[in-house]
Order: structure tokens, then sequence, then C-alpha cells
């Protein structure tokens, strides 16, 4: 019986030692206070004040006088609801650094159902805090190079397409005169039409929005792309291309039509623009889906790249490589912003003289599959 | 083909007035032309012709953006004075914007008919007064 006790008490004694290990070393502050705000434990104090010392005396002594009204609050609130409350706030210790710290603080309750004490475990988050801020700080830079993007597009398009509109009119009216000068016109209207596209192109790029803001409607996409190829039909004709399409795997989507109509439009022409001379380009449409995302592939059998080569160029505003005089590089940077505008991308594969395949996966979930 | 009697052109730029001055006319579409280079000239000039119907313009061409007043609040304006006028008048906005927001604004606007982007070519002058000069 008397070893049984022993053995009782020895292991108590470790429960005991076990439990003021975890105390001592645990990176939270743990402190226990009366009712009345009197310290009956803390496993550590702050640099500067002396925790041995502190045993016995008032919590509000070493506290402002908002941080006091703050604590007494909080212990009158968990004594009130018995249950256990989290806040958080700032204390500046006699080393004079702050420190964000979290609490929680909870009741000690008794058997007579009073509450004998409150418990605080309390973390420092100052780096938290100071990560936070920072965030913050650069969610508003962020925010205003998204306004001075708006307002640069705003400035293009009332600055720059005015003065560009009436150079337009001017030589109409010039050609409409008829008097001499007729092939400098034309190269003069050659410049401008050129200037105009650049225009656009930078426009359409300063005004895609986030996918969230833009209705996204329901489209079949063999219409969308008849459409398209009625675009190109001159061209198809003067290059005898072929076009077939196979949308059966994925009839309709729900997207914004002008992404659609972009998308379509300048990966058709791409294919029909970099032919290969010794052959009639053949361009083959189709879509596919890969778990909920709808993809769309357009291969090609034209000129073709070396893909290890150009592949960092190929999306970027200003990229182009082959030396084709009607290449401005912005048809795919436009592509792949509106894409991934709406959580998609956009994947190349190509294979120099041989044609070239352009996966765009549309989104991550918009297939529509009503009626 | 039947024109109009008088069009308002409301816009700040002098070369893009000039240059519609010019087609107005070679195409005999409009028996006159006022300019005015920014909102509130106009608005001064519609109030002024309240009582007289008749010296009201049949269309206005308007630009977004001027100074003093631009395009949205010459049309803000406009909705007030409207019931007062005693004439139906045809607004286009006519501007160099071709940002959707803009397009989208315009359409929710009951005064507006139409948006046009920049420039306006002899062809398409002629269809837009003929467009409403047969409704």
């Amino acid at each position: 019986m008397a070893e049984h006790l022993q053995n009782l008490g020895n292991r108590i004694r470790g429960i005991n030692h076990l439990l003021q290990f975890m105390l001592e070393y645990n990176p939270a502050t743990v402190t226990i206070l009366q009712p009345d705000g009197v310290y009956l434990y803390v496993n550590r104090m702050v640099p500067g004040l002396d925790k041995d010392k502190m045993i016995g005396t008032s919590v509000f002594n070493y506290l402002t006088p908002e941080l006091s009204r703050e604590v007494k609050e909080k212990i009158q609130h968990v004594s009130a609801t018995r249950n256990p409350i989290n806040y958080s706030n700032e204390y500046t210790g006699p080393d004079g650094v702050t420190r964000f710290l979290q609490h929680v603080m909870s009741p000690v309750i008794n058997d007579d159902n009073e509450m004998e004490a409150v418990t605080i475990i309390s973390t420092e988050i100052t780096e938290i805090r100071q990560a936070q801020n920072e965030l913050e700080e650069r969610a508003r830079i962020l925010e205003k190079k998204n306004r001075q993007l708006a307002d640069f597009c705003h400035i293009v398009s009332h600055n720059l397409r005015g003065p560009l509109s009436n150079l337009f009119l001017i030589n109409e009216m010039l050609k409409e005169e008829g008097d001499g000068g007729t092939e400098y016109i034309q190269m003069h209207e050659t410049v401008l039409a050129n200037l105009q596209k650049i225009l656009e192109d930078l426009l359409q790029v300063t005004q895609i929005k986030t996918g969230t803001d833009l209705p996204a409607e329901i489209i079949d996409l063999q219409t969308a792309s008849e459409r398209t190829l009625q675009i190109f039909k001159a061209e198809i004709r003067k290059t005898g291309a072929t076009v077939t399409t196979d949308f059966s795997a994925a009839p309709t989507i729900q997207y914004p039509r002008n992404y659609i109509d972009s998308i379509l439009l300048n990966l058709i022409g791409n294919a029909l623009k970099y032919r290969h001379p010794d052959r009639k380009p053949v361009i083959r449409l189709c879509s596919r889906t890969e778990g909920a995302a709808v993809q769309l592939r357009i291969a090609d059998n034209g000129l073709g790249f070396d893909v290890a080569r150009h592949s960092n160029r190929l999306f970027k505003p200003g990229g182009t490589f082959h030396n084709h005089p009607e290449a401005r590089g912005f048809g795919l940077y436009l592509v792949r912003t509106q894409v991934e505008s709406m959580d998609g991308s956009i994947e190349v594969d190509s294979e120099e003289g041989t044609g070239t395949t352009f996966t765009v996966t549309l989104c991550k979930n918009c297939l529509y599959e009503g009626n | 083909m039947k024109g109009i009697e008088l069009l308002f052109l409301i816009d700040d730029d002098d070369i893009y007035r000039r240059l519609t001055e010019k087609i107005v006319e070679k195409t005999d579409l409009v028996r006159r032309l006022e300019c005015f280079s920014n909102g509130e000239e106009a608005l001064h000039s519609l109030r002024a012709r309240q009582d007289t119907p008749q010296e009201l313009p049949d269309v206005i061409f308007l630009d977004l953006q001027m100074p003093l007043m631009d395009g949205w609040e010459f049309l803000q304006e406009f909705a007030l004075l409207r019931p007062a006028l005693g004439r139906n008048i045809t607004i286009f906005i006519v501007s160099s914007s071709t940002n959707p927001v803009d397009y989208m604004r315009a359409s929710e606007m009951e005064e507006v008919t139409g948006y046009v982007v920049k420039p306006i070519t002899r062809p398409r002058f002629i269809e837009l007064i003929s467009s409403i000069s047969m409704a």
C-alpha cells in the first residue's frame, strides 16, 4: 500500500515537473490572474520585469490606463459568460519595445461554480502583424498602379486616337480632291493604318478586366468559329486553306464573348499568316475537356518554329520572330492576358517546318451543360 | 436624299470641327452646322432657343472628353432640359474612346441614340444622317 502511494506520488511529481517544463519553455506567455487582477502565476515576463516580484501584485500596476480598462472589461466578460474570449492588443514593455499580442482569456471555475481566476495565454504576433501591414501596403501600391494603367489607357484613348482619326479624315479628303501625290497619300495611309492597329492593340490590352466583372455569355463554339472564319473568307480562298472543326467534346461554354472572338481571331489569323509556302494550309480546330476545364486546340501545318528558342518571347508584348511584315507581336500577348484573366492558360507546341498547335485552357469551370 | 435642317457639333478638337464642316459642305445633307467647343456653350445655346423650337437642332454630335463641361455632364443637363424643348433631338456620341465602359454607359442613357467612334468619314456621315431623316 505504502509502496503504491509512493509510486503515485512519484508519478504526480513527474507529471507536475513535465507541466512546469512545458510552461517554462512554451513560446507563449501564460498568466493566471485573480478576478481582481492580482498575479497568481506567470511563466515568463517581458524583459525588464521581474516575474518573482510580480506574483501577488496587481497586473494593473504594469499596464497603461487604456490597457487596464481593456483587461478589466475582458475579465468581466469572461466572468459573465463563463466562456473563453479572444482579443489582441499592442503592449509596450519597460524595454521600450512594442509587441503585438494575441490573447485567449479563459475562466477557472471552482466546485462552487465561482470564477476563481482567469488564465491568459498570450502569443506574440508582431511579425505576422508586420507582414500583414506590408501586404496591405503592397496592395495599396498595386491598386495605385492599376489606376495609373487605367489613366494611361484613358490618355491613349482620348489624346492619341483623336489626332490619329483626324489624320485619317484628312487623308480621305485628300484622296477625294484627287489632285497629284496619290502615291504619297497611299503611303501615308499605310502608315496611319499601322499606327491605328498598334493603338487598338494597346488599348485592348489595357482594357482587359479581371474575369469576375466581365459578363460571361453562353457561347456555341461552332457558331463562334464560323463567324471568325467568315472574317478570313478572302484569305482562306486565296490560300486554298482547309479548316476543319470538331467541338463535339465541349460544344457550349460560358465565357466573355469578346475574349472568345479575340482568341479565335488571333489564333486562326496566325495559322493563316504563318502558313508554309510549299503547301496549302490545313487548320484543325477542336475542343476538349480536361476535368472541369475546357480546352480549345488549334493545330496548323504552317511554318512552325523552334519552341525551345522562342517560347519565352512568344506570349510577350512585341514578341515576334517570324520576319513577317504583318507581325506586330500583340495577338498572342492579348490572348494570353485575356485567358489568364479568366484563370486559364495557353500552351504551344511547334516544330520548325511542320506546324504549330496551340492549346488554350479557357478556364477551370466554364462548360455549359444547360439546354 | 432627304437631309436635316440643323446639326450641332459639340467637340473641343478644332481640326475635327473644321473637317466635319468640310464634310457637311460636300454632302449637302445638313442645311446648317453650328459648332461648340464644350458642353456648356451648347447648353447655353439650347436654353436660349427653348421658346423657339424651330431653331433647335435636329441632331447633336457630342464628344465625350471636353473642358468645362464634358459630354456626360452635358447629357445630365440635357435630360433635365429636354421636357422643356419642343423638339425631338437625336444625340450621337462621337468619341475617340473605344473603352467598353463608355459604350455601356452611353447605351444606358435614353437620350443617346448611338455611339460612333471617330473618325466619321463621309460615307459614315451620310449613313448616319440618312438613318435619322428616314425615320
